[in-house]
């Protein structure tokens, strides 16, 4: 008998066996109305929740062809809980609609539904967002619109949102399709179904949400695309100057932007224009209690707001995003691991996730760099051991980090990738700052100026420097596409999305098609190994594999063996 | 015991007719058993029976098994024990007086050739039957019950009984379908097959039996589950519950009309609708039996598929698979002992169509406990796997087997001395009774016979205390442990001594935190740790704390 791929669990998670002839067909079938949630290397999990329901529906699927799909390639029956709660969820979206009010005031929530409506004014997480009755259904005033689908999403009773977004002010701009250096510029195929997926045929429907992409997969092409579908005045968030400038950069090599047509809003300069890049430390900016800068750009009618690196968009923009719903909005991320756990306002605010796909799959088509991950445990030599074991909780993480073994393995590891572009990243300016000086390479802190960060970044870029020491400030953003061996000397402790964004650093393809290789020191028996399992789970999730060795405490190679026991004082023991 | 499965039959068979069936050691004892519970094999022995064997048989069958006579007494007898001798249906067990058992398990199939004519079983309404599984659910109370127990000991009420929290606790985890009569049910459960016991302290934990239950393939499993619950249910029960393995799958046993049937052939057991009701309320805490308002019930989806039919999802040892995230993943066609291995070195996930398991560091720390060693567990895991073990996770199992078991707490007795040259003496002195020595003032002794340290010691002229204290961190330097006594005045300590050992009635004046002074008139009876029994003038047992004792006054 055919054995199927599919195992639906009762609680909605779905486990997808990749080792299937049916795979490819089982997960395309899949992914209009489940999401993605890992895919390691044999068992892909995908979950059903209301959200990918409801957007199932919102784009035309029913729940009886969502119960066929399942029933079609699972291999054991699909579970009577998972069939009812499809069918409920699935006939919940388009019950409440959202439009403009009829006398033109303000927005109308309404429904076909009496007993709903009324069910719905009886619920305490709404009845704040409810205005005066207008049958059927209540005004809502427009400045309510991101809260009251928040409210309504949350007890279960999604808003079909059909009062459509603010067009924003007229942008004539189209895609180059060559770029100034005449190399042929066009969207891939998957960055062009994550903008179709996006912008779906511009109706309410879609025109807002996230799409998730790995580091290198060109997520800066899908906003551009995007950009360019809109035809509007953008303002565009990112993380840094650094970034904003490659944005910049970007938009002019590959759109018929001009220079005059994209302002920059920085504590440096000022300036808006239509199209606008700012950083999210500046909107979050206070003066006297005050989004003062927040103020000044919300005042302009922009047609699409872009969130770069949306997984770190701070709380105060939260907030100040739940007023602009009238605008079209899309969060740009590689992965949507919030360590704070609001990832589901992320969902609620920007928009439900648009587009996902796995990085080994973009791998595997070659669009980003193949990546072998090792782990290197180093041994603390014995004087830093009995540091590390009387040490206060509190400096335990850094003492490990900061092993001065890891410099022997980097000494190690640099000889055996004499003619690599190297990037070492770390977590602690001290420990960098002693690193630069054992190896003599550059440093990068974020307390450099802007300018000479880029100008090293540059030199990196053409191989006149071969190795750079950085701080987590390259975490994000940094476009270093021959960078192909990254050693992570420390991190923050179990941060699963800053391990994923390093790795990121080398994902760009390769000018030759090499490999890149990322390695990670860490402290042997200590919280540091602890840690790196935890930052690494995100990416075994994505189907990368790590290989684990050995170092002694001179950072040399050495058999699996943990460090000694410290003795007793006064016993035998060690 | 009077009712058997095939398989506890099977685990007591003479070695000789074991040998037999194994075909000389050719066939597995999971491949003996599926030979014998072929049910076409029993009807075929049952249908080559002439009338009176037959009814001879039928008689056997519905004897009041306590009563049940040899067969070879009944009409045709010996040579209907013969064919069905020969024939594996009836067995004789030497380790239950000689006496003649027909397996549980064949008794549909008897009954199927032997009841004619049959009454009507089946009821009007069909509703159908989910796919076969796996049958794990059906003994999921009891496996979550053994895994939990195995991992800690699970405490229980002085009646005996697993405390409610515990039950909510383990219910979490389970699908919402398991009662807490469920779990009640699967404790009895594990106690009829020693699979649970008492440990010192009264708490249930989990034998080495459980890894031999688990070994079973699910049918036997089943058959076994079968056993325990209609050990001591009336014979009618057993013949309704046979009957109902008879049914079509989407059929649902009119148990009004078996009833009727019953009584007409006068069935032990066959009374009335309530008696009936509540002997299958039992099997439905049991997780056997469903009902269907009053008059229908049928058996459940695993013992209709997998005792009745054994149309269960076959088994397979290498299934699951292992990811480098260090999830387990166990499908349904995971073999019952592989998934109870695996229990052993991984923290269980969730119960579902695929069960799921994470391997870390805290759970090998339970395989370690569990007495499981690196290399075997690797190998374990090798052979369960679909794929290879990820290699991070291998060198991750290797590293935590080194780093668990590199420290581990030890209780020992330590002699303390005053000064180093005080402990090297004792060293000579007890030389055959150190273990090591753990610093210079400290030796870890014996602790097997503390007195007779103590007799050495002093017969050397060098007496100690004869008493083990507690390691207490003030106390470590000081030559002896804090006693409740120390906290009285010497003086009143002794008096209170004075007036136990002699027997004189005395008023104590007590003070306790935040009360009024008081005072109790009592015969003192006893001083130990910190506290005076005795016995007050109205009759009473009095017990007072030292430390709330301001004075005494012994009476004339």
């Amino acid at each position: 008998m055919e054995r199927l791929p599919l195992i639906v669990q009762s609680d909605r998670t779905l486990l997808l066996e990749v080792d299937n002839p049916l795979f490819e067909e089982a997960r395309d079938s899949l992914v209009g109305f489940a999401e993605l949630v890992k895919s390691p290397e044999h068992v892909h999990t995908y979950r059903i929740s209301s959200l990918s329901l409801w957007n199932a529906v919102a784009s035309g699927m029913t729940p009886e062809q969502m119960i066929a799909r399942l029933t079609r390639y699972s291999q054991y029956q699909v579970p009577q809980e998972v069939i009812t709660f499809i069918e409920d969820q699935g006939r919940r979206y388009g019950k409440l609609r959202l439009e403009k009010a009829p006398d033109g005031h303000g927005l109308w929530l309404t429904g076909d539904d009496p007993v709903l409506l009324t069910q719905i004014a009886h619920q305490k997480p709404v009845q704040p967002y409810l205005g005066e009755a207008l049958h059927p259904g209540f005004r809502i005033d427009p400045a309510h619109r991101g809260l009251l689908k928040q409210a309504l999403a949350k007890i279960g009773w999604p808003a079909d949102d059909r009062a459509g977004y603010t067009p924003g002010l007229p942008l004539a701009l189209s895609m180059r399709e060559y770029e100034p250096d005449g190399s042929p510029f066009f969207l891939r195929a998957y960055q062009n179904d994550a903008v179709r997926s996006f912008w779906g045929d511009g109706a309410v429907d879609r025109g807002s949400g996230v799409i998730v992409l790995p580091c290198g997969a060109g997520k800066t092409m899908v906003g551009i695309g995007v950009i360019d579908k809109a035809q509007a005045h953008t303002l565009i968030l990112t993380t840094s100057v650094a970034s904003l400038h490659q944005w910049r950069h970007e938009l002019l090599r590959k759109t018929t932007l001009q220079p005059e047509d994209i302002g920059e809003y920085t504590a440096r300069v000022k300036s808006v224009s239509p199209v606008t890049l700012t950083t999210y430390q500046l909107l979050s900016h206070r003066q006297k209690g005050e989004f003062v800068h927040f103020g000044v750009l919300d005042n302009h009618d922009w047609g699409l707001i872009i969130y770069d690196e949306v997984h770190l968009l701070p709380a105060p923009v939260f907030r100040l995003t739940a007023s602009l719903q009238a605008r079209r909005r899309l969060g740009l991320t590689a992965t949507l691991i919030r360590e704070d756990g609001r990832a589901d306002d992320v969902f609620s605010l920007i928009g439900p996730k648009r587009f996902d796909m796995p990085w080994k799959e973009l791998e595997a088509q070659g669009w980003i760099a193949e990546a072998s991950c090792r782990e290197i445990r180093v041994r603390l030599p014995e004087t830093w051991r009995e540091i590390y074991a009387t040490a206060e909780d509190q400096d335990r993480a850094r003492i490990a980090a900061s092993n001065p073994a890891k410099v022997g393995t980097l000494h190690a590891l640099l000889d055996e990738h004499p003619d690599d572009h190297i990037l070492i990243i770390g977590q602690y300016l001290d420990q960098l700052e002693y690193i630069r000086q054992e190896i003599g390479a550059p440093l990068i802190t974020g307390q450099m100026p802007t300018a000479v960060r880029e100008d090293l970044y540059q030199k990196f870029r053409t191989g006149e420097v071969p190795v750079l020491i950085v701080s987590k400030v390259a975490n994000f953003s940094i476009d270093l596409p021959d960078a192909n061996v990254a050693i992570q000397v420390s991190g923050a402790f179990g941060s699963r999305q800053e391990e994923a964004q390093r790795l990121g650093r080398i994902l760009r393809p390769k000018s030759d098609g090499g490999p890149a290789t990322f390695y990670s020191l860490v402290s042997e028996d200590t919280k540091e190994q602890d840690f790196a399992q935890k930052r690494q789970l995100f990416l075994c999730e994505q189907g990368y594999r790590y290989e684990i060795a050995h170092a002694d405490d001179t950072g040399a190679p050495s058999e699996s063996s943990p460090a000694p026991v410290i003795p007793f004082p006064g016993g035998q023991g060690g | 015991m009077s009712t058997f499965s095939l398989s506890s039959i099977i685990d007591r068979l003479d070695p000789q007719i074991l040998l037999q069936l194994s075909a000389g050691g050719q066939k597995s004892r999971g491949e003996i058993y599926q030979d014998l519970v072929d049910l076409p094999r029993v009807q075929q022995a049952a249908d080559s029976l002439t009338a009176r064997e037959r009814q001879s048989l039928l008689l056997f069958l519905k004897e009041e098994r306590p009563a049940r006579q040899q067969m070879s007494r009944l009409p045709q007898g010996d040579t209907l024990m013969k064919k069905l001798g020969e024939a594996y249906i009836v067995f004789t067990l030497r380790d239950a007086f000689n006496r003649q058992m027909i397996p549980l398990d064949y008794y549909p199939a008897l009954l199927d050739v032997l009841v004619r004519p049959q009454p009507q079983l089946a009821g009007p309404d069909r509703t159908e039957r989910r796919q076969p599984s796996n049958g794990f659910e059906a003994i999921l109370p009891l496996y979550h019950l053994l895994s939990e127990a195995r991992r800690e000991p699970l405490p229980q009420t002085n009646s005996g009984q697993i405390y409610r929290r515990t039950i909510g606790k383990l219910r979490k985890t389970l699908p919402a379908s398991v009662s807490a009569e469920k779990i009640d049910s699967a404790v009895n459960l594990g106690y009829y097959y020693r699979l649970l016991a008492l440990s010192a302290d009264g708490s249930l934990v989990t034998t080495m039996e459980a890894e031999s239950f688990f070994s079973h393939a699910m049918p036997e499993i089943l058959s076994r589950v079968l056993q325990w619950s209609l050990e001591r249910a009336p014979l009618f029960l057993i013949f309704t519950v046979s009957l109902a393995a008879l049914l079509e799958p989407d059929e649902w046993l009119d148990t009004a009309a078996v009833l009727k049937w019953g009584k007409e052939l006068k069935l032990p057991g066959a009374y009335d609708s309530y008696t009936l009701s509540y002997s299958l309320e039992g099997l439905g805490a049991a997780g056997i039996w469903e009902t269907r308002g009053q008059s229908f019930g049928r058996l459940t989806d695993p013992y209709y598929y997998g005792w009745a039919r054994r149309q269960l999802v076959p088994q397979s040892a290498q299934a699951v698979l292992i990811e480098p995230t260090g999830d387990v993943l166990a499908p349904p066609h995971t073999l019952l002992s592989t998934l109870w291995d695996l229990d052993a070195m991984a923290n269980l996930v969730k119960y579902d169509q695929m069960t799921v398991y994470h391997i870390d560091r805290s759970s090998i720390a339970q395989a370690v406990l569990g007495q499981w060693d690196r290399d075997t567990c690797l190998a374990a895991l090798d052979q369960m796997s679909r794929v290879p073990v990820p290699s991070n996770l291998r060198q991750n199992i290797e590293d935590w087997f080194k780093q668990l078991t590199r420290h581990r707490m030890l209780r020992a007795t330590i002699l303390h001395s005053a000064d180093a040259r005080d402990s090297a003496e004792a060293e000579k002195i007890l030389h055959e009774h150190i273990r090591a020595r753990l610093s210079p003032t400290d030796l870890i002794v014996s602790h097997e016979n503390p007195k007779q340290l103590f007799k050495e010691m002093e017969h050397y002229g060098v007496p100690v205390i004869p008493r083990i204290e507690d390691y207490d961190d003030g106390e470590w330097d000081g030559p002896a442990q804090k006693s409740p006594w120390d906290e009285v005045a010497p003086p009143l300590r002794r008096g209170l001594a004075g007036a136990v050992s002699l027997g004189s009635r005395i008023a104590v004046r007590t003070r306790a935190p935040g009360a009024k002074t008081a005072t109790v008139r009592l015969l003192p009876l006893r001083l130990d740790q910190g506290i005076l029994d005795g016995v007050s003038d109205q009759g009473e047992a009095v017990s007072l704390p030292l430390h709330d004792i301001q004075d005494f006054e012994v009476e004339r």
